[in-house]
This record gives structure tokens, C-alpha cells and sequence, in this order.
């Protein structure tokens, strides 16, 4: 197949697993699906307790999907694809991508790409900070906020990443299986967790450019920014 | 209130945190916990029996000077105490509802998990 101007075997990617954390993404879930699901075959959704027609929308795709019977947070559900990632074996990698549609799947093969080229590279995250040109396509308010996030958690959790709060990764089974396993924040601060863990950790670790869309009015809000602050102060998880 | 009643009531309140906090909960802090709950409710009940002995021997003792005023110090520590134990309580049962979801979500409620068996 020919995308992003390069020839791409798609059997190559058998050996990934695309996990997507879903709550309340009725609008947003069968488009975010589609889109994966031209190169990867290999999809695990985790509906997190979802009130709306998520669930029934994924239980008509083909794909694989496990469900929270309440909704516990993003970090929860993570943590049970994870879990799932390590009893199969057969993959070698995993990718966390967003059921809001805000992350681009041309995004996601870049990175799937570059972690396949450079062996070297343990897990591979997404940055809105690398590039002006995406930086700019921040909201205002937002940017500050997620720079004021990045000086936090640089200072407090000696994380090395330009970008607080991504969820487009990509890890190697390695990582997962050393670092990742039994996340401990549910919620949103999963994300400072996630960094704080490989930051200390002896594998290596890149960041890579990624553009976000911004229209989706069902993305985080701002305002929870300040939840994962006092979280993070007041809780003795790391 | 003298610097050493003060000190004193910041200990306690940083001793009551380490307790609830820092270390794992388990048999020997549980048991601490009843202990410091049980004297609480005899010191309620000897308040109520004798307050001038009670209250104003406690202020005089901590330096507060009036009886009300060692009361409300008092409320306070217990309170944070309270605050505290219930904070430490909910994380738990939190981690253990999600837990339980986890497995449920692994083990009984999926669709095509066995697809990617090897």
C-alpha cells in the first residue's frame, strides 16, 4: 500500500496492537476505527463504561473489545488493554491512540515506522511542542497550560518529555512488560504516571511531532488540568 | 498557645498523616488507629464527666489558657484525623473496585479476546 509517500508492507504490522481507551465517543468512535483499521488489523477497544451508543457501535465492528461494566477512567483503561497486551504473546508492540478523534492516523504509521526502523527506541510518544507549526495549532489558553504542566512535572517527576499530556504512543513489549504494567492513577493523571515511569526508566525513549485536532467538543477540558495538579500533590501514587 | 503547645500540635497532626499515610496499612496500624480511637471516646466521656478537671487541666497543661480554646484544637486534629482515614479508605476501595472491573473486563466481558490467542 502506498501512504504518506512511502510503500508500506501491511503485514509488517501484525506484530502491533492499536489500543483505543473509549468513553462517551459515539460521534467520534466508528471514524476513528475506519481510519485505523485500513492498515492495522490488530484493534482493541476498551469501552470504559459507557452511558451513550459507544459500546453498541464497537460491538458491530469486528474488532476486539473489552468493557468496564462502570467507568473508572482513562488510566484504568489503559491499564486492562495492557494487561491484555502482555497475555498475548504475539505482539510485539503496542499503540495507545485516542477515541475522541483528535490524534491523526497518518501520525500514528510515522511513529509506527520510526519504532520499527531505529531498534534502539523502546516506546515513542507524541509532542505537539517539536514543530511551531503544530504548537500554533494549539488553543491559546491550552498551550500555556500544558507548557505550565510540562515545567511541573520536569521539576516534580523528573519527566524529560516536551508534551504533559499524550496519548499517542507507541511501546515496545519490553518497556510495557518492566515499566507500565499496574498503572495506578484511573484517571487523567495517568498521562504525568505514564511519563514519570519511562523518564526514570534505562530504556531509551523519543519524542516525535504529531498534530492534534482541536474541534472535537468532547475533549478534556481545560479546568481538569487542575484535578490532575491536586491529584497528583495529594496522592502518594507514582 | 505557648510555641511548644503549637509545636506539639503540629506533631500530632504530622504524626496523625504518617499514620494514615505513609505507612501500609496493615494489622499494627489498624490496631494503632483503635487505640487512638478508643482514647478519643474515653476522653469525650471523662470531658463530659468532670470538664473543669478535663478541659481546663488540658489547656493549662498545652499552655492554650482557655478550656473552649484546647476543645477546638482538639476538633480540629480529630477532624483532620477523620479526613484523613476516610481520604486513605476510599483510595483503597477505589484500587479494588478497579481491580474487580479489570478482571471482569478481561475474563467475562469481552468480544473476539480469544481472536489474538496465539
Amino acid at each position: 500500500m502506498l501512504t504518506l509517500g512511502k510503500k508500506i508492507n501491511l503485514n509488517s504490522f501484525d506484530q502491533f496492537l492499536i489500543l483505543i481507551p473509549a468513553y462517551n465517543e459515539e460521534e467520534n468512535i466508528k471514524k476513528v476505527i475506519d481510519s485505523i483499521s485500513i492498515f492495522f488489523k490488530n484493534i482493541l477497544i476498551i469501552d470504559d463504561g459507557s452511558s451513550d451508543k459507544t459500546l453498541d457501535i464497537i460491538l458491530k465492528s469486528k474488532f476486539t473489545c473489552l468493557r468496564h461494566p462502570i467507568n473508572l477512567g482513562q488510566g484504568a483503561a489503559l491499564g486492562t488493554g495492557l494487561d491484555f497486551f502482555i497475555k498475548h504473546t504475539n505482539f510485539k508492540y503496542i499503540a495507545t491512540f485516542d477515541a475522541d478523534g483528535q490524534h491523526s492516523v497518518d501520525d500514528l504509521l510515522e511513529m509506527v515506522l520510526e519504532i520499527k526502523s531505529d531498534k534502539d527506541i523502546s516506546c515513542i510518544v507524541g509532542s505537539r511542542f517539536l514543530l511551531k507549526s503544530t504548537q500554533k495549532n494549539i488553543p491559546f489558553i491550552r498551550r500555556y497550560i500544558l507548557i505550565l504542566a510540562r515545567f511541573y512535572e520536569n521539576i516534580f517527576y523528573s519527566s524529560k518529555f516536551t508534551d504533559a499530556h499524550n496519548g499517542l504512543r507507541v511501546l515496545k513489549r519490553d518497556i510495557v512488560e518492566k515499566c507500565l504494567m499496574n498503572i495506578e492513577n484511573f484517571d487523567m493523571a495517568h498521562a504525568t504516571e505514564i511519563s514519570y515511569k519511562i523518564s526514570k526508566s534505562k530504556f531509551k525513549f523519543k519524542e516525535y511531532p504529531i498534530n492534534i485536532n482541536y474541534k472535537n467538543v468532547n475533549s478534556q477540558t481545560i479546568l481538569n488540568s487542575i484535578n490532575i495538579i491536586f491529584k497528583n500533590i495529594f496522592s502518594n501514587k507514582k | 498557645m505557648t510555641i511548644y503547645a503549637k509545636t506539639i500540635f503540629f506533631i500530632i497532626i504530622f504524626l496523625i498523616y504518617s499514620l494514615t499515610y505513609i505507612f501500609e496499612r496493615n494489622n499494627s496500624t489498624r490496631a494503632i488507629q483503635k487505640i487512638l480511637i478508643t482514647s478519643l471516646i474515653i476522653m469525650m466521656i471523662a470531658v463530659i464527666i468532670a470538664p473543669s478537671f478535663f478541659v481546663f487541666g488540658s489547656a493549662n497543661l498545652l499552655g492554650v489558657g482557655r478550656g473552649p480554646d484546647a476543645v477546638l484544637y482538639l476538633y480540629i486534629i480529630v477532624s483532620l484525623a477523620i479526613n484523613f482515614i476516610l481520604f486513605r479508605k476510599i483510595a483503597e476501595a477505589e484500587s479494588r473496585i478497579t481491580k474487580l472491573t479489570k478482571w471482569i473486563a478481561l475474563n467475562i466481558n469481552n468480544k473476539n479476546s480469544n481472536d489474538f490467542l496465539n
